[in-house]
């Protein structure tokens, strides 16, 4: 902690900032694509489909949450969110389109 | 990497934890209250405490309840008749009044005594149990929506620390029982442990299956792109028992109640219901919705019949033979809710509550110690760190006492003053804002220990305010059996104990702490440096 | 009666996975265990955990298992205050569990 400490630069918050923002934000937005996807995939009635994706939903949100803080490089952390929000989102109406 | 992962957990884990701490020590506070939800509602309504078990069966409870029923408010458009269970001795009646277009419709709730079916005396308004299941989830004076999402976002912070927690603190599994009271911080540390990973599997399941509670709120996504309505649509084809019936012209003199509930009664003679409601009693659209009790059942849902009230014919059933998937979301509800659970397996519930809170507690007074003692003694610290020594004392110590507060308040208003519910909701928040603003004034070791001793001295006066206002006390509610009463006292003693064993323990510390504190605070950080 | 006897086994568990700790049984006891006394009250540790859980599932797999979670935290919390603050009470437990499991089995076998 004290690492921490001493390393209040403006710099260093505004890369906890972002963090932070990715975590919860970019990791809001994933989660929602990804479970949206998934109940289209769920091969079940649409009530369980709902219901299995929206159970999950929660363990793919942490999961994002500590990849995040876990990650090393910041650019890598949300160039791959925003890609895979875009690709998620294609893919949903792919399947949506194709149903 | 390793190490880094370990080092960024690390630092989640304090800075998430140290957000949101004291909003999740109240989440969890008010939560593991809300485990004696009607218990408390019946300790607030001592005009209750008199009544027997219920003797009746439960058929000739509901015809009772209708007959009340049709003599008090033939003009309802709904009645709702709640069945008495071991933790609500009373027969609850209610009936709901249109009051013409675009208002609201009136609910008026009235209390039978179950078994001689007369309205019961002396009832006092009061919220009970609800106001601290309510102040779990929607904050109180706060918009309900905000408090919701920020309720959620608490519980999501709550479970990355959890999950970086046991990241960094592997070996707490290693040493398990290891609490060493004398060792300063340390011992906090050990506190923080302990509670942390005897109740761990609880601490994992009530988050997760918390957020789950409020997960359509968090994401209606999965219903949105299935639905054409979105989560409107989904609610019609999960809730059938929700869905609206409209009134009709046709007046109907006499329901076919005896034939609806002779085919209940042939067809599921185990069945125990937990309520019956019935939907526009005096027009053809009559229909009778019963719903059953899920017992110990890990199932959140009740299961549910609907009779036409105009032919005495089963019109539809659900949740009779739910899905797996229906299954696994009303299963992590029902374990949230804890509803299941018998006296025995909700006080574990409550025991592992308490764990929660003091998990949380710990984990923040820890962090005011650290930085703390990093400090010179003549140093006064930073801003940050009086505000969070100061919201430490004020949740940490003030949300017990305007517990407290609330109780007592209960007891001492005057039953006539108008808005009462409110008052005691007022007495908490007023008790809570004086130790709030006291704990700005002082923070240090002596301010913890008077709190605790007030704490301690509030609480051991609670059994005796009880029994100065009511007709009962300790000894006859053990003499009539009535334990759940019982338990109250006992609980305010316990509690009382507690806070004054921290009582003194505060003070054998804080008379040690003033001539060792310089050469060991020294010691310390030359260690560290 | 059979939820209290699990409770009792999951708290004997408990008792057992301390007492296999060295510092943890010395201070109860006064004496070093040799390690593979350690070892053993450790496995016995597991096979009583085991059956806790077991005898909890029996009842109802939902149930049950709620049931053994809260009962894992009440063990803990019990023996880490005892330990801390009057670790020779658990001495007398050595005797006490046993001969109170017993009595407890035979009773819900009984009735």
């Amino acid at each position: 902690m004290s690492r921490a400490d001493n390393a209040l630069t403006l710099r260093y918050r505004l890369s906890v900032l972002s963090r932070f923002c990715a975590a919860i934000f970019g990791g809001y937005f994933f989660t929602a694509h990804c479970v949206a996807l998934l109940s289209l995939l769920i091969p079940t009635s649409k009530v369980d489909a709902v219901l299995y994706s929206v159970c999950v939903s929660i363990l793919i949100y942490c999961c994002v949450f500590i990849a995040v803080f876990a990650a090393r490089s910041q650019k890598w952390i949300w160039s791959v969110l925003i890609i895979s929000i875009l690709g998620l989102d294609l893919l949903t109406r792919y399947v949506q389109g194709g149903i | 990497m390793k190490e880094s992962f370990f080092r960024s957990m690390t630092w989640l884990h304090t800075w998430v934890g140290l957000l949101l701490c004291w909003l999740l020590f109240l989440i969890f506070f008010a939560g593991t209250i809300s485990f004696f939800r009607h218990e408390i509602s019946l300790w607030n309504q001592p005009a209750v405490h008199s009544i027997e078990n219920n003797k009746y069966q439960q058929q000739t409870l509901i015809e009772s309840g209708l007959g009340y029923l049709r003599e008090a408010a033939p003009d309802a458009n709904r009645w709702w008749i709640g069945l008495p269970s071991d933790r609500q001795p009373e027969l609850q009646v209610s009936h709901r009044h249109s009051q013409g277009e675009g208002k609201r419709d009136k609910w008026i709730d009235e209390r039978l005594d179950p078994n001689t079916l007369t309205q019961i005396d002396g009832l006092i308004d009061t919220k009970g149990g609800n106001f601290f299941y309510r102040l779990h989830f929607d904050l109180h004076y706060m918009d309900r929506k905000l408090a919701r999402w920020l309720v959620c976002f608490a519980s999501l912070f709550m479970l990355i620390a959890l999950i970086s927690g046991i990241v960094i603190h592997k070996r707490i599994f290693k040493d398990l029982f290891q609490f060493r009271p004398q060792k300063g911080v340390r011992a906090w540390l050990d506190a923080h442990n302990l509670s942390s990973v005897l109740a761990l599997p609880f601490h994992l399941m009530i988050t997760y299956t918390g957020l789950v509670t409020l997960i359509f709120m968090l994401f209606p996504n999965p219903a949105e792109t299935l639905y054409d309505e979105g989560l409107k649509g989904f609610r019609a084809d999960f809730y059938p028992e929700r869905q609206r019936i409209e009134a009709s012209p046709d007046r109907l003199s006499e329901p076919a109640f005896d034939k609806a509930f002779a085919h209940f009664n042939q067809n599921w003679p185990e069945q125990k219901i937990k309520r019956v409601i019935v939907d526009h009693p005096d027009n053809a659209a009559v229909s009778i919705k019963i719903y059953g009790d899920n017992g110990t059942l890990i199932r959140d849902e009740y299961p549910f019949w609907q009779y036409s009230g105009a032919t005495g014919d089963l019109v539809k059933t659900a949740r009779i033979d739910p899905s797996n998937a229906e299954m696994l979301y009303g299963g992590m509800i029902a374990v949230h809710s804890g509803r299941l659970a018998h006296s025995g397996l909700r006080w574990l519930y409550f025991i592992c509550g308490i764990a929660g809170c003091i998990m949380i507690a710990s984990g923040c007074i820890m962090w005011a110690k650290r930085i703390r003692e990093r400090l010179k003694p003549t140093q006064s610290g930073s801003i940050g760190l009086k505000l969070v020594e100061t919201l430490n004392i004020a949740t940490i110590m003030g949300l017990p006492l305007a517990t407290a507060g609330f109780f007592y308040a209960n007891r001492l208003l005057p039953p006539e003053i108008t808005a009462r519910a409110d008052k005691e909701v007022l007495a908490f928040f007023v008790t809570w804002l004086i130790t709030a603003l006291a704990s700005i004034a002082f923070r240090n070791t002596r301010a913890w220990q008077i709190f605790a001793y007030t704490n301690a001295l509030v609480w051991i006066l609670l059994p005796v305010c009880n029994a100065l206002t009511t007709s009962g006390n300790l000894v006859t509610y053990i003499q009539e059996g009535k334990w759940i009463l019982a338990s109250f006292d006992f609980a305010f003693l316990a509690t009382a104990l507690v806070f004054y064993f921290q009582g003194n323990k505060l003070a054998s510390k804080a008379t040690h702490q003033a001539p060792t504190k310089r050469p060991r605070t020294r010691a310390a950080t030359e260690q560290e440096a | 009666m059979i939820y209290s006897l699990a409770t009792l086994l999951c708290l004997s568990a408990f008792y057992a996975f301390a007492m296999a700790k060295t510092s943890h049984y010395k201070s109860v006891f006064g004496t070093r265990p040799s390690q593979k006394k350690s070892l053993y009250i450790n496995n016995l540790g597991w096979i009583i955990i085991l059956l806790s859980f077991v005898v909890n599932l029996s009842q109802a797999i939902g149930y049950g298992s709620l049931m053994f979670c809260g009962q894992m935290a009440l063990s803990v919390t019990l023996i880490a205050l005892c330990l801390t603050y009057q670790p020779t009470l658990l001495r007398s437990a050595l005797y006490l569990l046993p001969m109170w499991a017993i009595v407890l089995a035979a009773l819900s076998l009984i009735l």
